[in-house]
């Protein structure tokens, strides 16, 4: 009854006349969006499609062509590929911890009940209303061999050497996790919120215990949300270039570093572009693997018995 | 007793949400917990289900203290208000939940849900999901998912209360049933005195987190222990008179346009005290008992009827604006022609139909 009742207004919007000032108003009001999404992103997007099939020219230059050439380069040497194996790599892992330290916070966030909730929320939330510089120069001064991390190390233990944080792996995961954490917990927080807390009251009634209240219930229930948070953290390191750039070393390789090189070192834009549809396509993938996963956990939901 | 609580007080903040509340139940039987929202009934299953914990007192169930048990190791059965099925699982699987938990075997899990969704005539569903069954339909899994696992006893929260009229006096018929086949003690939270009043063994009335009275649905309604009870269970004439005369089992009282009433004597009530006496409308009546059942009399005008169908409501102004309703039954109605505004009449009621609610020097 509610499909036909969804198909009936949806009928009812394409049957919509431009006259009717309702419509109008409504298609108005989106208008500049679009606008600006089609020339500030879809134009720009589609010329660097172009450009990823021209050829380099020594000196910084291009020569219009239709050639594959940039991505069987790409794909035939195993430097890039090592270094796409350990941008996925650094994806996983960043995600994975994003998760981890994201999910007991947003489940206390959203059922805990205090005044300083808002406050909580901005400082969780700090990353996105920050320049990725800002937070860029604030690990560089943590990470640093004067910094609070060394301070204390040499405080407990004075025989120490200081630690060298910045330029490994280490520096460029806790800060991209912490600069993907709010991407976590702004779904999760929306799922969970979703999720009565009289479920887990019927639930613990009916004999379960916190950790079977939380693998039974909440968990499997907020599994949209786990989905589309870990998409959005992982997406966020395929895109993130400041922090390898800053915290990492020679030898962190990373896509968004090899564009962010290829582009403004080394000059050779068309290069940077098929690369850069290298990771647009696998963010594509991974979106289209979100939301397979996404139909699959409630068939599994459903069938398993 | 089988389930008893015992002084429990729950302040929050500066609110006093339950009051120095001590009751029992036994084992088997249908108890309702009725108040207006805001009464603390919900608060008091909350507790003995485990949920809320009592600033003082103590639960005991079955002979033992479970004021330490967490509420997984409790063994109640609950349905919520807004039945709380798990939306991801199947009618099977949110069946077998509490028997899953239970870490009983596939066979024996298969069995019992088939058993508990047959008691709740649901039998053909298992495979449905929540979001594909009606309000009833949900209203019966909840039931039995708590049924299910044989609970010590099954605690009901306004579990109707969704329902539309009709389904509802359904699902009331429905739950008697389904405790009379079982036996299990159930508590049942409402605030409709009606619902109360048909389905319980004993009701217990709840107002400002204090309990007013606990008795039969019978003795509640005719006999009720405060002003709270006779007014928030049905229709009451609360009528307030000045104590003449003092007989050994009857008391002579004048109503403040002087008419004289008899009241059946009952505690210390001594001349010039001022009582409140409940007459319910039922027993009002155009028409002086049969035989000799002695009776009061009041002259009175017809302000209104409040036709029902199965009878109605009238409106009576007695002397000194004492304001009176008779529930007057249809073949009275009949009997007597209708009744116009302004009509003069007499109206009869038994001595022995009104109750003294309270007394002050």
């Amino acid at each position: 009854m509610t499909q036909s009742k969804s198909s009936l207004i949806k009928k009812r919007i394409v049957e919509a006349q431009w006259t009717d000032p309702m419509v109008l108003f409504r298609r108005l009001a989106v208008a500049p969006a679009v606008l600006l999404t089609v020339i500030f992103f879809v134009l720009p997007i589609m010329r660097l499609a172009q450009i990823s099939f021209f050829r380099n020219v020594a000196g910084g230059l291009m020569e219009p062509a239709a050639s594959l050439e940039n991505y069987t380069a790409f794909l035939g040497d195993p430097y890039y590929l090592t270094t796409l194996g350990q941008t996925l790599l650094y994806g996983v892992i960043v995600s994975l911890l994003c998760l981890l330290l994201g999910f007991p916070l947003s489940y206390t966030m959203v059922r805990i009940q205090t005044r300083a909730k808002p406050l909580l929320l901005g400082i969780i939330l700090y990353p996105l209303l920050t320049n990725a510089l800002v937070l860029v120069f604030a690990w560089l001064v943590i990470f640093g061999y004067q910094g609070p991390i060394n301070k204390l190390l040499l405080f407990l233990v004075p025989s120490a050497e200081p630690l060298r944080i910045i330029g490994t792996p280490t520096a460029i995961i806790i800060s991209m996790t912490h600069a993907g954490l709010p991407f976590m917990v702004l779904p999760l927080m929306a799922a969970i919120s979703n999720i009565p807390v009289s479920l887990e009251d019927a639930a613990a009634s009916l004999g379960a215990s916190r950790a079977a209240i939380m693998t039974q219930i909440v968990i499997p229930l907020a599994m949209p949300g786990i989905l589309g948070g870990c998409l959005i953290a992982f997406t966020s390191v395929l895109s993130g270039f400041l922090f390898p750039l800053y915290l990492g070393s020679n030898a962190t390789n990373i896509l968004p570093l090899q564009i962010y090189e290829k582009v403004s070192e080394a000059a050779n834009w068309p290069f940077g572009a098929a690369i850069t549809f290298i990771v647009l396509l696998m963010t594509l993938i991974l979106i289209g693997m979100g939301t397979l996963g996404k139909d699959l956990v409630a068939r599994l939901a459903r069938s398993s018995d | 007793m089988y389930l008893e609580l015992n002084h429990l007080s729950k302040r929050y903040d500066n609110v006093v949400a339950i009051d120095d509340v001590s009751l029992s139940i036994a084992q088997g039987e249908f108890v309702t917990f009725l108040g207006p929202s805001g009464s603390g009934k919900s608060t008091i299953l909350r507790m003995i289900a485990g949920f809320t914990r009592s600033d003082s007192g103590y639960i005991k169930l079955n002979g033992e203290l479970i004021q330490e048990k967490p509420p997984y190791k409790r063994n109640l059965g609950i349905v919520f208000q807004d039945y709380s099925l798990f939306p991801h699982m199947t009618v099977q699987q949110n069946v077998a939940f509490g028997l899953r938990m239970r870490k009983v075997s596939k066979e024996e899990q298969a069995r019992r849900v088939a058993d508990a969704l047959e008691t709740v005539r649901l039998s053909g569903y298992e495979k449905r999901l929540p979001n594909q069954l009606s309000g009833g339909q949900r209203q019966r899994v909840a039931l039995a998912r708590a049924i299910v696992i044989e609970p010590l006893v099954l605690l009901l929260d306004e579990p109707l209360g969704a329902l539309d009229r009709k389904l509802r006096e359904e699902m009331q018929i429905e739950l008697r049933r389904i405790h009379e086949a079982l036996g299990v003690t159930t508590i049942f939270v409402t605030h409709d005195q009606e619902e109360a009043l048909t389905m319980s063994d004993r009701v217990a009335i709840l107002s400002g987190g204090q309990l007013h009275q606990m008795g039969t649905p019978y003795g509640v309604y005719e006999r009720p222990a405060t002003d709270f009870v006779a007014d928030f269970l049905g229709r009451a004439n609360l009528l307030q008179l000045a104590v003449v005369a003092c007989e050994d089992s009857l008391i002579k009282a004048k109503l403040p346009g002087g008419s004289l009433i008899s009241v059946p004597a009952i505690g210390e009530v001594a001349t010039q005290d001022d009582i409140q006496v409940l007459v319910r409308p039922e027993h009002i009546s155009f028409y002086p008992p049969a035989g000799d059942t002695p009776c009061n009399t009041v002259e009175c005008a017809v302000e209104r009827i409040s036709y029902h169908g199965s009878g109605a409501y009238a409106i009576l102004n007695g002397p000194g604006d004492v304001q009176l309703i008779a529930y007057i039954s249809a073949r009275e109605l009949a009997e007597h022609g209708e009744a116009h505004q302004g009509q003069r009449i007499t109206v009869y009621w038994p001595i022995s139909a009104s109750t003294i609610l309270s007394r002050r020097a």
